[in-house]
C-alpha cells in the first residue's frame, strides 16, 4: 500500500511540474498530452502494484503473431 | 554543453551516429543472444553470427535508401508524406507501441541480470526506478548528449571486450567446435532467426536518428554505417567463438547470461581473477545506451505524430509507463524464452523490415523524394506554426547529398 501512495505522490508532483513548466511557455498541447500519458502510466503502475488484471501487451503480440511465429518455431525446433 | 543541446533540432556527427548504432547493437543482445543461437546451431553458432552480417547489411540498406529519399525526415514524418496523413499517423502509432514494449523489455533485461547476478536481494522495481532516473535525465538532455556518452562507452566497450577475449585465450579449446557442420548449413541458417529480430530489425530506431546527422557529415554516413555493421558482426562472431571455445556448447546454451559466466573463468596465474564485473559494467553501459535511445525515439515519434513543439514533457510520463510494463512483461523464464526468441523476431521483422520496405516501395512507385526540413519547429513558433507549417518554411533547403 505504501508503494501505491508513493506512486500517487510522485505522479502528483510530476503532474504539477509538467503543468507549471509547460503552461507558461504556451505549450498547452504538450502539457495536455503529457498529463494524459502520466495518468495512463500512473493508473497502470498502481494496477500492477495492486495485482489487478492489467493488460499485458506481450500476450497481445503473442496472439497476433501466432500464425506466423508458430510454424517458423516448429521448423527451427524440429530434431533439436 | 550547448544551451540548445536538449532541443530536437540538435545535430550529431556521422561517427557519433555509427557509435550509438554499434552500442545499440551490442546492447542487451551481446549477453543474451549467443545463448539462443547456440541452443539452435550448437557448435556452428559462430557461422550463424557470420550469416547475420549480410542480413543486417540488407536491413540497413532499406533504412539508408529511405534516408536518401527523405534526408531530413524521420519515419514518422515521411510515412505521412508517403501514405497520407492519417495512415502515416497510424503507422507511427505502431512504432510507438513497438518502442514502448522494447523499452520495457530492455529494462526487464537489466533488472533480470542485476537481480540474478549482482543484486539478488534488491527488488526489481527498485532497480528499474533507479535505472530509469538516469535514462530520463539522458533523454531529457537530448541526442547530442546521448551521442557524446556513446563516444565514451564505445571506446570502453571495445577495450573491455578485447581484454576479456585476450584473457581467455589460455582456456580456449578448438575441440569444442567439432564436428563442424555435421548437419550441413541447416542449423546455422536456423540460428540466424533469433538474431534477426533481436537486435537486427530493432535497428529501425536509426530512421529517427539519421535525419539528426549534421548535413556536412552525411556523405560519410553510409560508409560509417556499413563499417559498423561489419564491426557488430565481427564482435558477435568473436564472442560466440569464445563462448563455444571456453564454455562449450551445453553450458553456453544453458546459461542465461553466457558472456558474464564466461568472464568468470578468467584466471591468469591466479593474478587476474574475478574480472566478470568488468563485463557487467560495460554491459550496463551498452544497455543504458539502448534504453536511452529507445525512450528518446519513443518520445520523439510521439511528439512528431502529435505535432508537438518538443518531446521533453513526454519523457517522464513514458518512463512511468515503461517501469510497470517491464515488471509484468514476462511471467517466468520459459515465457521469456518463448517470447524473446520466438515471437519477438516476427514482430520485430514486421516493424523493422516489412513496414519500412513497404514504405520504400510505395515511395519509389510514386517517385516521392523530399529534401524539406523535418525537425521540430522552434519553440518560439510553438504557439502558432506547428508541424507541417514549419516544415513548409524549411522545405526549400538544398539536399545535403
Amino acid at each position: 500500500m505504501l508503494i501505491v501512495i508513493g506512486i500517487s505522490l510522485l505522479a502528483a508532483v510530476a503532474g504539477t511540474l509538467i503543468w507549471i513548466r509547460n503552461g507558461k511557455k504556451g505549450r498547452k498541447r504538450e502539457r495536455a498530452w503529457a498529463l494524459l500519458l502520466l495518468a495512463i502510466g500512473t493508473t497502470y503502475a498502481i494496477g500492477v502494484q495492486l495485482r489487478l488484471p492489467m493488460p499485458n501487451p506481450v500476450d497481445g503480440i503473442t496472439y497476433l503473431f501466432g500464425p506466423v511465429y508458430k510454424p517458423i518455431l516448429g521448423w527451427i525446433q524440429e530434431e533439436l | 554543453m550547448s544551451k540548445y543541446a536538449g532541443l530536437n533540432n540538435a545535430a550529431i556527427s556521422a561517427s557519433q551516429c555509427a557509435k550509438i548504432f554499434f552500442l545499440f547493437g551490442l546492447g542487451s543482445a551481446a549477453l543474451i543472444v549467443p545463448t539462443a543461437v547456440t541452443a539452435i546451431a550448437k557448435q556452428d553458432a559462430w557461422i550463424s553470427m557470420l550469416l547475420v552480417g549480410p542480413v543486417n547489411y540488407l536491413v540497413m540498406a532499406v533504412y539508408l535508401a529511405l534516408a536518401e529519399r527523405f534526408p531530413n525526415l524521420s519515419i514518422a514524418q515521411y510515412a505521412e508524406r508517403v501514405i497520407g496523413t492519417w495512415a502515416g499517423k497510424a503507422l507511427t502509432f505502431t512504432y510507438i507501441l513497438f518502442f514502448l514494449l522494447l523499452s520495457a523489455l530492455v529494462l526487464r533485461n537489466i533488472s533480470d541480470f542485476l537481480g540474478l547476478s549482482v543484486l539478488p536481494q534488491t527488488p526489481d522495481w527498485f532497480i528499474d526506478v533507479t535505472f530509469m532516473i538516469v535514462v530520463i535525465y539522458g533523454v531529457y538532455l537530448g541526442i547530442e548528449t546521448i551521442a557524446r556518452t556513446g563516444e565514451i562507452l564505445f571506446a570502453w566497450g571495445l577495450f573491455v571486450v578485447l581484454i576479456i577475449l585476450l584473457s581467455l585465450l589460455n582456456q580456449f579449446e578448438l575441440s569444442q567446435f567439432e564436428p563442424l557442420l555435421y548437419e550441413g548449413f541447416e542449423r546455422p541458417i536456423k540460428g540466424v532467426y533469433p538474431v534477426f529480430g533481436f537486435p537486427v530489425c530493432e535497428f529501425v530506431f536509426i530512421t529517427v536518428i539519421l535525419p539528426l546527422v549534421d548535413k556536412e557529415e552525411r556523405p560519410k554516413l553510409k560508409r560509417y554505417i556499413n563499417w559498423t555493421v561489419v564491426l557488430i558482426t565481427v564482435t558477435g562472431c568473436l564472442l560466440t567463438v569464445f563462448l563455444i571455445g571456453v564454455l562449450g556448447v551445453s553450458e553456453t546454451a544453458r546459461s542465461p547470461f553466457a558472456v558474464y559466466d564466461m568472464a568468470k573463468n578468467i584466471n591468469i596465474e591466479e593474478i587476474l581473477v574475478r574480472v566478470e564485473i568488468l563485463v557487467a559494467i560495460v554491459w550496463i553501459g551498452t544497455v543504458f545506451m539502448k534504453l536511452v535511445l529507445c525512450v528518446y525515439v519513443l518520445a520523439v515519434l510521439t511528439g512528431q505524430m502529435l505535432n508537438l513543439s518538443t518531446y521533453r514533457p513526454l519523457v517522464f510520463p513514458y518512463s512511468v509507463l515503461v517501469i510497470p510494463l517491464s515488471l509484468i512483461a514476462y511471467r517466468n523464464s520459459a515465457h521469456t524464452n518463448l517470447f524473446a526468441m520466438g515471437v519477438w523476431t516476427t514482430y520485430s521483422a514486421f516493424q523493422g523490415l516489412l513496414l519500412p520496405s513497404l514504405l520504400l516501395a510505395v515511395a519509389a512507385i510514386r517517385g516521392l523524394r523530399d529534401n524539406g526540413g523535418g525537425m521540430f519547429p522552434k519553440l518560439a513558433q510553438a504557439g502558432g506554426n506547428r508541424g507541417s507549417e514549419a516544415d513548409k518554411g524549411q522545405g526549400e533547403e538544398p539536399s545535403p547529398a
